[in-house]
Protein backbone atom coordinates (compact mmCIF):
# COMPACT_ATOMS: atom_id res chain seq x y z
CA UNK A 1 0.00 0.00 0.00
CA UNK A 2 1.33 2.99 -0.68
CA UNK A 3 1.33 5.77 1.75
CA UNK A 4 -0.76 8.50 1.83
CA UNK A 5 1.98 11.09 2.60
CA UNK A 6 4.63 10.07 0.48
CA UNK A 7 4.91 12.95 -1.51
CA UNK A 8 4.98 15.28 1.32
CA UNK A 9 7.81 12.61 3.07
CA UNK A 10 9.94 13.45 -0.19
CA UNK A 11 9.39 17.17 -0.10
CA UNK A 12 10.55 16.93 3.62
CA UNK A 13 13.16 14.94 2.95
CA UNK A 14 14.57 16.55 1.21
CA UNK A 15 14.51 20.27 2.57
CA UNK A 16 15.57 18.72 5.67
CA UNK A 17 18.10 16.67 5.17
CA UNK A 18 21.03 19.32 4.62
CA UNK A 19 20.03 20.64 7.95
CA UNK A 20 19.48 17.12 9.70
CA UNK A 21 23.29 16.52 8.49
CA UNK A 22 24.54 19.42 9.84
CA UNK A 23 23.04 18.57 13.27
CA UNK A 24 24.53 15.07 12.79
CA UNK A 25 27.86 16.70 12.00
CA UNK A 26 28.22 18.54 15.25
CA UNK A 27 27.58 15.55 17.17
CA UNK A 28 30.02 12.53 15.52
CA UNK A 29 32.35 15.03 13.14
CA UNK A 30 32.17 12.53 10.78
CA UNK A 31 29.57 13.84 7.55
CA UNK A 32 28.70 9.74 6.33
CA UNK A 33 27.65 8.82 10.02
CA UNK A 34 25.86 12.09 10.07
CA UNK A 35 23.90 11.66 6.44
CA UNK A 36 23.31 8.05 7.55
CA UNK A 37 22.06 9.51 10.92
CA UNK A 38 19.79 11.71 9.18
CA UNK A 39 18.57 9.25 6.93
CA UNK A 40 17.20 6.93 9.44
CA UNK A 41 15.75 10.01 11.49
CA UNK A 42 13.56 10.72 8.23
CA UNK A 43 12.60 6.71 8.10
CA UNK A 44 11.09 6.76 11.69
CA UNK A 45 9.85 9.74 10.62
CA UNK A 46 7.85 8.05 7.93
CA UNK A 47 6.55 5.68 10.10
CA UNK A 48 5.27 7.94 12.29
CA UNK A 49 4.42 10.42 10.24
CA UNK A 50 1.10 11.26 11.32
CA UNK A 51 1.33 11.09 14.52
CA UNK A 52 4.91 13.15 15.05
CA UNK A 53 2.71 15.85 12.64
CA UNK A 54 0.07 16.01 14.99
CA UNK A 55 2.14 16.16 18.11
CA UNK A 56 5.24 17.62 18.09
CA UNK A 57 6.33 18.18 14.61
CA UNK A 58 8.46 16.77 11.80
CA UNK A 59 11.41 18.56 12.16
CA UNK A 60 11.57 18.68 15.37
CA UNK A 61 10.97 15.23 15.65
CA UNK A 62 13.85 14.43 13.25
CA UNK A 63 16.22 16.55 15.11
CA UNK A 64 15.87 15.11 18.07
CA UNK A 65 16.13 11.55 17.13
CA UNK A 66 18.88 12.00 14.89
CA UNK A 67 20.70 13.24 18.02
CA UNK A 68 19.45 10.05 19.79
CA UNK A 69 20.74 8.30 16.97
CA UNK A 70 23.94 8.95 17.48
CA UNK A 71 24.19 9.15 20.95
CA UNK A 72 22.72 5.60 20.88
CA UNK A 73 25.65 4.56 18.26
CA UNK A 74 28.49 5.87 20.64
CA UNK A 75 27.65 3.34 23.14
CA UNK A 76 28.18 0.51 20.89
CA UNK A 77 31.67 -0.73 21.28
CA UNK A 78 32.15 -1.19 17.17
CA UNK A 79 31.35 2.52 17.26
CA UNK A 80 32.85 3.98 20.66
CA UNK A 81 34.72 7.31 20.54
CA UNK A 82 37.79 8.28 20.13
CA UNK A 83 38.29 11.34 19.80
CA UNK A 84 40.74 11.74 17.23
CA UNK A 85 41.57 14.50 14.30
CA UNK A 86 41.04 11.54 11.40
CA UNK A 87 37.24 11.51 12.45
CA UNK A 88 36.22 14.89 11.39
CA UNK A 89 37.07 16.60 7.94
CA UNK A 90 37.43 19.81 6.77
CA UNK A 91 35.84 20.54 4.39
CA UNK A 92 36.26 22.57 1.52
CA UNK A 93 38.01 26.00 3.16
CA UNK A 94 35.29 29.08 3.13
CA UNK A 95 36.81 32.21 2.51
CA UNK A 96 34.94 33.78 5.32
CA UNK A 97 36.51 31.51 8.20
CA UNK A 98 39.27 29.38 8.77
CA UNK A 99 39.28 25.73 8.37
CA UNK A 100 41.83 25.62 11.46
CA UNK A 101 39.00 27.04 13.80
CA UNK A 102 35.73 24.80 12.14
CA UNK A 103 38.99 21.83 13.03
CA UNK A 104 39.23 23.35 16.72
CA UNK A 105 35.37 23.43 17.26
CA UNK A 106 34.53 19.86 16.14
CA UNK A 107 37.65 18.31 17.64
CA UNK A 108 36.41 20.12 21.22
CA UNK A 109 33.16 18.67 20.63
CA UNK A 110 34.60 15.48 19.96
CA UNK A 111 36.09 15.24 23.26
CA UNK A 112 32.98 16.08 25.16
CA UNK A 113 30.81 12.83 25.79
CA UNK A 114 28.00 12.13 23.50
CA UNK A 115 25.31 13.67 26.11
CA UNK A 116 27.31 16.89 27.05
CA UNK A 117 27.82 17.23 23.32
CA UNK A 118 23.84 16.97 22.71
CA UNK A 119 22.79 19.67 24.71
CA UNK A 120 25.47 22.08 23.70
CA UNK A 121 24.05 21.55 20.48
CA UNK A 122 20.36 21.41 21.05
CA UNK A 123 20.79 24.50 23.60
CA UNK A 124 23.57 26.27 21.54
CA UNK A 125 22.79 25.20 17.68
CA UNK A 126 19.07 24.93 18.09
CA UNK A 127 18.66 27.52 20.67
CA UNK A 128 16.34 25.01 22.40
CA UNK A 129 15.21 25.90 26.28
CA UNK A 130 16.97 23.89 28.85
CA UNK A 131 13.53 22.23 29.51
CA UNK A 132 12.94 21.53 25.65
CA UNK A 133 16.99 19.74 26.20
CA UNK A 134 15.25 17.47 28.73
CA UNK A 135 12.83 16.28 26.89
CA UNK A 136 14.93 15.90 23.76
CA UNK A 137 17.30 13.63 25.50
CA UNK A 138 14.83 12.57 27.54
CA UNK A 139 16.50 13.08 31.06
CA UNK A 140 15.70 15.71 33.91
CA UNK A 141 16.15 19.83 33.80
CA UNK A 142 19.29 19.28 36.18
CA UNK A 143 20.88 16.73 34.03
CA UNK A 144 20.70 19.54 30.96
CA UNK A 145 22.18 22.10 33.23
CA UNK A 146 24.64 20.49 34.51
CA UNK A 147 25.78 18.91 31.67
CA UNK A 148 25.94 21.95 29.82
CA UNK A 149 27.74 23.43 32.06
CA UNK A 150 30.71 20.88 32.11
CA UNK A 151 30.51 21.00 28.63
CA UNK A 152 31.10 24.86 28.20
CA UNK A 153 33.64 24.47 30.95
CA UNK A 154 35.67 22.04 28.17
CA UNK A 155 34.87 25.10 25.31
CA UNK A 156 36.23 27.75 27.18
CA UNK A 157 39.85 27.73 25.90
CA UNK A 158 38.10 28.02 22.65
CA UNK A 159 34.97 30.03 22.96
CA UNK A 160 35.54 31.86 26.64
CA UNK A 161 33.03 32.25 29.01
CA UNK A 162 29.73 31.97 27.26
CA UNK A 163 27.05 33.94 28.62
CA UNK A 164 23.44 32.50 29.03
CA UNK A 165 21.35 35.72 27.35
CA UNK A 166 18.09 33.60 27.02
CA UNK A 167 15.43 32.29 29.88
CA UNK A 168 16.15 29.09 31.00
CA UNK A 169 12.11 28.76 30.63
CA UNK B 1 27.08 38.13 24.48
CA UNK B 2 28.59 34.93 23.70
CA UNK B 3 28.96 33.14 19.81
CA UNK B 4 29.07 30.30 20.59
CA UNK B 5 25.90 29.77 18.14
CA UNK B 6 27.95 31.37 15.12
CA UNK B 7 30.43 28.89 15.93
CA UNK B 8 29.09 26.13 16.05
CA UNK B 9 27.34 27.23 12.91
CA UNK B 10 30.69 27.74 11.24
CA UNK B 11 31.23 24.81 12.23
CA UNK B 12 28.64 22.66 10.46
CA UNK B 13 29.34 24.39 7.49
CA UNK B 14 28.84 21.75 4.40
CA UNK B 15 29.78 24.17 1.88
CA UNK B 16 31.29 21.76 -1.02
CA UNK B 17 29.93 18.60 0.61
CA UNK B 18 26.38 18.05 -1.17
CA UNK B 19 23.80 15.36 0.65
CA UNK B 20 24.37 12.65 -1.69
CA UNK B 21 21.37 11.03 0.10
CA UNK B 22 18.13 10.27 -3.01
CA UNK B 23 15.00 11.49 -1.34
CA UNK B 24 13.02 8.86 -3.42
CA UNK B 25 15.06 5.96 -2.66
CA UNK B 26 15.10 7.21 0.87
CA UNK B 27 11.40 6.89 0.72
CA UNK B 28 11.50 3.22 -0.81
CA UNK B 29 13.55 2.53 2.23
CA UNK B 30 11.24 4.19 4.47
CA UNK B 31 8.44 1.90 3.21
CA UNK B 32 10.05 -1.13 3.48
CA UNK B 33 10.61 -0.57 7.19
CA UNK B 34 7.45 0.49 7.61
CA UNK B 35 5.69 -2.96 6.52
CA UNK B 36 8.48 -4.65 8.24
CA UNK B 37 7.16 -2.97 10.99
CA UNK B 38 3.52 -3.58 10.74
CA UNK B 39 4.59 -7.85 10.20
CA UNK B 40 6.52 -7.16 13.77
CA UNK B 41 3.15 -5.94 15.47
CA UNK B 42 1.37 -8.21 13.83
CA UNK B 43 3.15 -11.44 14.74
CA UNK B 44 3.97 -9.98 18.01
CA UNK B 45 -0.26 -9.86 19.12
CA UNK B 46 -0.58 -13.23 17.76
CA UNK B 47 2.44 -14.68 20.22
CA UNK B 48 1.76 -12.44 23.18
CA UNK B 49 0.68 -14.93 25.32
CA UNK B 50 2.52 -17.31 24.80
CA UNK B 51 5.53 -15.07 25.01
CA UNK B 52 4.09 -14.00 28.91
CA UNK B 53 4.10 -17.46 29.94
CA UNK B 54 7.74 -17.84 28.73
CA UNK B 55 8.52 -14.86 30.15
CA UNK B 56 7.67 -15.80 33.64
CA UNK B 57 9.69 -19.47 33.04
CA UNK B 58 12.70 -18.12 31.99
CA UNK B 59 12.57 -15.17 34.43
CA UNK B 60 12.20 -17.21 37.75
CA UNK B 61 15.95 -17.54 38.36
CA UNK B 62 16.09 -13.74 38.59
CA UNK B 63 12.54 -12.51 39.77
CA UNK B 64 10.93 -14.99 42.34
CA UNK B 65 6.97 -15.40 41.47
CA UNK B 66 3.87 -16.01 39.02
CA UNK B 67 3.71 -13.95 35.73
CA UNK B 68 1.05 -11.43 35.10
CA UNK B 69 -0.80 -10.84 37.89
CA UNK B 70 0.09 -8.33 40.74
CA UNK B 71 0.88 -10.00 43.59
CA UNK B 72 -1.11 -7.40 46.61
CA UNK B 73 -3.59 -5.69 44.06
CA UNK B 74 -6.60 -4.77 45.59
CA UNK B 75 -9.38 -6.43 44.15
CA UNK B 76 -11.71 -3.55 44.75
CA UNK B 77 -9.52 -1.57 42.46
CA UNK B 78 -9.28 -2.02 38.85
CA UNK B 79 -6.89 -4.47 37.70
CA UNK B 80 -4.01 -3.71 35.53
CA UNK B 81 -3.62 -7.40 34.13
CA UNK B 82 -3.53 -6.39 30.51
CA UNK B 83 -7.30 -8.72 30.34
CA UNK B 84 -10.62 -7.35 30.19
CA UNK B 85 -13.33 -7.03 32.16
CA UNK B 86 -16.79 -7.95 31.15
CA UNK B 87 -18.77 -6.79 29.13
CA UNK B 88 -16.30 -4.37 27.44
CA UNK B 89 -13.61 -6.52 26.03
CA UNK B 90 -11.38 -4.17 23.95
CA UNK B 91 -11.04 -1.10 21.34
CA UNK B 92 -12.59 1.39 23.75
CA UNK B 93 -11.59 4.62 21.77
CA UNK B 94 -8.93 6.99 23.10
CA UNK B 95 -11.33 9.44 23.74
CA UNK B 96 -13.71 7.45 25.55
CA UNK B 97 -10.26 6.28 28.09
CA UNK B 98 -9.54 9.75 28.33
CA UNK B 99 -12.82 10.53 29.73
CA UNK B 100 -12.95 7.84 32.05
CA UNK B 101 -9.05 8.03 33.50
CA UNK B 102 -9.99 12.03 33.71
CA UNK B 103 -10.79 11.47 37.71
CA UNK B 104 -7.88 9.62 38.44
CA UNK B 105 -5.90 12.34 37.21
CA UNK B 106 -6.75 15.02 39.82
CA UNK B 107 -4.32 13.63 42.26
CA UNK B 108 -1.16 14.19 39.91
CA UNK B 109 -1.67 17.38 40.04
CA UNK B 110 -1.03 18.13 43.63
CA UNK B 111 3.00 17.78 42.13
CA UNK B 112 4.77 20.08 40.24
CA UNK B 113 5.48 17.73 37.91
CA UNK B 114 1.86 17.79 36.80
CA UNK B 115 -0.31 20.28 34.99
CA UNK B 116 -4.31 19.84 33.99
CA UNK B 117 -4.12 19.39 30.31
CA UNK B 118 -5.45 17.71 27.26
CA UNK B 119 -4.46 14.41 27.65
CA UNK B 120 -4.45 11.86 24.57
CA UNK B 121 -3.46 8.20 24.38
CA UNK B 122 -0.01 7.82 24.33
CA UNK B 123 0.22 4.29 22.32
CA UNK B 124 -1.48 3.05 19.44
CA UNK B 125 -2.81 0.02 20.62
CA UNK B 126 -6.23 -2.02 21.49
CA UNK B 127 -7.35 -1.10 25.04
CA UNK B 128 -9.83 -2.38 27.84
CA UNK B 129 -11.29 -2.07 31.14
CA UNK B 130 -8.36 -2.70 33.66
CA UNK B 131 -5.76 -2.07 31.03
CA UNK B 132 -2.59 0.30 32.28
CA UNK B 133 -2.60 3.34 30.21
CA UNK B 134 -0.34 6.04 29.59
CA UNK B 135 -1.49 9.49 29.19
CA UNK B 136 0.51 12.46 27.73
CA UNK B 137 -0.04 16.20 27.55
CA UNK B 138 2.09 17.04 24.42
CA UNK B 139 5.70 17.22 23.75
CA UNK B 140 6.44 20.50 26.29
CA UNK B 141 3.00 19.94 28.59
CA UNK B 142 2.83 17.65 31.32
CA UNK B 143 5.14 14.86 32.25
CA UNK B 144 3.45 11.99 30.77
CA UNK B 145 0.42 10.20 33.29
CA UNK B 146 -0.59 6.54 33.92
CA UNK B 147 -4.42 5.32 34.43
CA UNK B 148 -5.82 2.01 34.91
CA UNK B 149 -9.13 2.77 32.46
CA UNK B 150 -11.97 1.81 35.29
CA UNK B 151 -15.32 0.34 33.80
CA UNK B 152 -18.50 2.84 32.83
CA UNK B 153 -19.57 4.02 36.13
CA UNK B 154 -16.48 3.50 38.59
CA UNK B 155 -14.82 6.75 37.32
CA UNK B 156 -14.63 7.95 40.65
CA UNK B 157 -13.22 5.08 42.06
CA UNK B 158 -9.59 6.03 43.49
CA UNK B 159 -6.53 4.53 42.14
CA UNK B 160 -3.64 5.19 44.00
CA UNK B 161 -0.17 5.87 43.24
CA UNK B 162 1.29 2.70 44.97
CA UNK B 163 -0.51 0.89 41.94
CA UNK B 164 1.98 1.92 39.33
CA UNK B 165 5.40 0.82 41.49
CA UNK B 166 7.16 -1.37 39.78
CA UNK B 167 7.34 -5.11 40.91
CA UNK B 168 10.53 -7.17 40.48
CA UNK B 169 8.41 -10.95 41.67
CA UNK B 170 5.64 -9.82 38.94
CA UNK B 171 6.95 -10.20 35.46
CA UNK B 172 4.01 -9.77 33.47
CA UNK B 173 3.08 -6.52 35.44
CA UNK B 174 6.71 -5.24 35.29
CA UNK B 175 6.62 -5.44 31.51
CA UNK B 176 3.65 -3.90 31.24
CA UNK B 177 4.37 -0.89 32.92
CA UNK B 178 7.82 -0.52 31.37
CA UNK B 179 5.28 -1.07 28.08
CA UNK B 180 3.06 1.90 29.06
CA UNK B 181 6.06 4.11 30.44
CA UNK B 182 7.81 3.96 26.92
CA UNK B 183 8.02 7.39 26.00
CA UNK B 184 8.43 7.80 22.36
CA UNK B 185 8.35 11.28 22.26
CA UNK B 186 11.01 12.06 24.42
CA UNK B 187 12.90 9.11 23.17
CA UNK B 188 13.03 9.44 19.67
CA UNK B 189 12.41 5.85 19.06
CA UNK B 190 8.87 4.15 17.86
CA UNK B 191 7.04 2.75 20.60
CA UNK B 192 7.08 -0.98 20.90
CA UNK B 193 4.41 -2.92 22.89
CA UNK B 194 6.52 -5.01 25.18
CA UNK B 195 3.65 -6.68 27.58
CA UNK B 196 5.03 -10.07 25.85
CA UNK B 197 8.31 -9.14 26.63
CA UNK B 198 10.76 -11.58 28.88
CA UNK B 199 12.37 -9.76 32.44
CA UNK B 200 16.16 -10.91 31.64
CA UNK B 201 17.16 -9.51 34.80
CA UNK B 202 15.60 -7.10 37.37
CA UNK B 203 17.02 -4.79 40.46
CA UNK B 204 14.86 -2.40 42.49
CA UNK B 205 13.73 -1.17 46.12
CA UNK B 206 10.21 -0.44 44.86
CA UNK B 207 11.08 3.14 45.15
CA UNK B 208 13.68 3.06 41.87
CA UNK B 209 13.15 -0.28 39.84
CA UNK B 210 15.73 -1.10 36.62
CA UNK B 211 14.69 -4.39 34.05
CA UNK B 212 16.18 -5.86 31.43
CA UNK B 213 13.57 -6.75 29.01
CA UNK B 214 13.87 -9.12 26.19
CA UNK B 215 11.22 -8.90 23.07
CA UNK B 216 12.63 -11.52 19.91
CA UNK B 217 16.28 -10.22 19.54
CA UNK B 218 15.78 -6.94 20.38
CA UNK B 219 16.62 -6.12 24.70
CA UNK B 220 15.30 -2.94 26.35
CA UNK B 221 16.40 -0.86 29.67
CA UNK B 222 13.58 0.17 31.84
CA UNK B 223 13.54 2.04 34.49
CA UNK B 224 10.85 3.33 36.79
CA UNK B 225 10.36 5.73 39.98
CA UNK B 226 7.28 6.46 41.44
CA UNK B 227 4.90 9.05 39.63
CA UNK B 228 5.52 10.97 43.20
CA UNK B 229 9.31 11.43 42.08
CA UNK B 230 10.71 14.50 40.19
CA UNK B 231 13.84 13.02 39.91
CA UNK B 232 13.20 11.50 36.55
CA UNK B 233 14.27 8.18 36.67
CA UNK B 234 11.41 6.88 34.87
CA UNK B 235 13.15 6.08 31.12
CA UNK B 236 12.34 2.68 28.67
CA UNK B 237 14.83 2.79 25.61
CA UNK B 238 16.41 0.23 23.48
CA UNK B 239 19.74 -1.07 24.44
CA UNK B 240 22.35 -3.58 23.82
CA UNK B 241 25.60 -5.06 24.48
CA UNK B 242 28.17 -2.88 25.17
CA UNK B 243 30.01 0.28 27.55
CA UNK B 244 27.88 0.13 30.80
CA UNK B 245 27.03 3.71 31.75
CA UNK B 246 24.43 5.09 34.48
CA UNK B 247 21.52 7.18 34.24
CA UNK B 248 21.82 9.61 37.56
CA UNK B 249 19.63 11.55 39.35
CA UNK B 250 19.28 13.02 42.97
CA UNK B 251 16.86 13.68 45.22
CA UNK B 252 16.42 15.09 48.53
CA UNK B 253 15.11 19.16 49.78
CA UNK B 254 19.68 20.10 48.99
CA UNK B 255 18.82 18.82 45.24
CA UNK B 256 15.84 21.07 44.81
CA UNK B 257 14.20 17.80 44.62
CA UNK B 258 10.30 16.98 46.75
CA UNK B 259 11.13 13.85 47.29
CA UNK B 260 12.20 13.81 50.84
CA UNK B 261 15.23 11.70 51.03
CA UNK B 262 18.72 13.06 50.19
CA UNK B 263 20.13 10.43 47.87
CA UNK B 264 22.01 10.04 44.88
CA UNK B 265 21.00 7.04 42.26
CA UNK B 266 22.67 5.20 39.54
CA UNK B 267 20.59 2.93 36.92
CA UNK B 268 21.28 1.01 34.14
CA UNK B 269 20.87 -2.35 32.21
CA UNK B 270 21.99 -4.11 29.19
CA UNK B 271 24.24 -6.51 28.19
CA UNK B 272 28.42 -6.94 28.88
CA UNK B 273 31.05 -9.16 28.45
CA UNK B 274 29.26 -13.05 28.07
CA UNK B 275 32.05 -14.18 30.82
CA UNK B 276 31.24 -11.33 33.38
CA UNK B 277 30.09 -12.45 36.77
CA UNK B 278 29.40 -9.41 38.60
CA UNK B 279 29.72 -5.62 38.17
CA UNK B 280 31.74 -3.62 40.74
CA UNK B 281 30.62 0.14 41.33
CA UNK B 282 33.01 2.19 43.00
CA UNK B 283 32.00 5.71 43.79
CA UNK B 284 34.54 8.81 44.98
CA UNK B 285 33.09 8.95 48.59
CA UNK B 286 34.02 5.05 49.04
CA UNK B 287 31.00 3.49 48.86
CA UNK B 288 31.47 0.46 46.75
CA UNK B 289 28.48 -1.76 45.53
CA UNK B 290 28.66 -5.30 43.01
CA UNK B 291 25.50 -6.43 41.69
CA UNK B 292 25.47 -10.21 39.95
CA UNK B 293 25.52 -10.35 35.83
CA UNK B 294 23.35 -13.18 34.39
CA UNK B 295 23.44 -15.67 31.65
CA UNK B 296 25.14 -13.99 28.91
CA UNK B 297 26.08 -10.72 30.58
CA UNK B 298 22.32 -9.56 31.35
CA UNK B 299 23.00 -7.07 34.18
CA UNK B 300 20.13 -4.88 35.72
CA UNK B 301 21.56 -2.58 38.12
CA UNK B 302 20.04 -0.16 40.67
CA UNK B 303 21.84 1.50 43.08
CA UNK B 304 20.86 4.01 46.05
CA UNK B 305 23.40 6.02 47.44
CA UNK B 306 22.14 8.32 50.47
CA UNK B 307 23.67 11.53 51.51
CA UNK B 308 24.24 14.98 49.94
CA UNK B 309 26.76 15.84 47.36
CA UNK B 310 24.55 15.75 44.12
CA UNK B 311 25.90 12.68 41.57
CA UNK B 312 29.23 10.80 42.31
CA UNK B 313 32.19 10.49 40.43
CA UNK B 314 32.42 6.37 39.81
CA UNK B 315 34.32 3.77 38.06
CA UNK B 316 32.46 0.44 37.10
CA UNK B 317 34.51 -2.63 36.85
CA UNK B 318 33.09 -5.51 35.12
CA UNK B 319 34.38 -8.95 36.94
CA UNK B 320 34.52 -12.25 35.50
CA UNK B 321 35.71 -15.52 37.14
CA UNK B 322 38.65 -15.26 40.11
CA UNK B 323 37.59 -10.92 40.10
CA UNK B 324 39.26 -10.91 36.69
CA UNK B 325 38.40 -7.41 35.38
CA UNK B 326 37.08 -7.83 32.07
CA UNK B 327 36.38 -4.50 31.28
CA UNK B 328 36.22 -1.04 33.57
CA UNK B 329 34.75 2.03 32.64
CA UNK B 330 34.26 5.77 34.18
CA UNK B 331 32.15 8.22 33.06
CA UNK B 332 34.31 11.16 31.00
Amino acid sequence: MAGDHDEEFVEFATASLPGLRRTGYLMCGDWHRAEDAAQEALIRVYRSWHRVERREGLLAYARRTTVRILIDESRRPWRRETPTEEQHDAGVPDPTVGSDERDAMVRVLSSLSPRRRACVVLRYYHDLSVAETARALGCSEGTVKSQTSDALRALRPLVGDVVDTRSPR
Amino acid sequence: MNDLHDRLDRAADDTGRPVTTDPIELLGRARASRRRRQRLRIGGVLTGAAALTAAAALAVPLVQGDAGTPAESDPSLPAATGKASEPETAGLRDSEIVRRCEAQLQKYFAYPMYSPGKWRVAHDRQYAVGDLVQLEAGQFGSNPVLCVIPEKGQEQQDVPFTRFAADTSQPGGLAELCSESFTSLTRGEPWVDLRGAEVVAADGDGDVTVALLRLGNNYYSCSISSPTWDAGLTDVSTTGRGDIYFNGATTGSSNKSIVGETASYYTGAGLTDPLAERIRVTFADGTVVERPVGDDGAYAVMIRVPGEGGLLDHTTEVLGAGDRVLAEFAPR
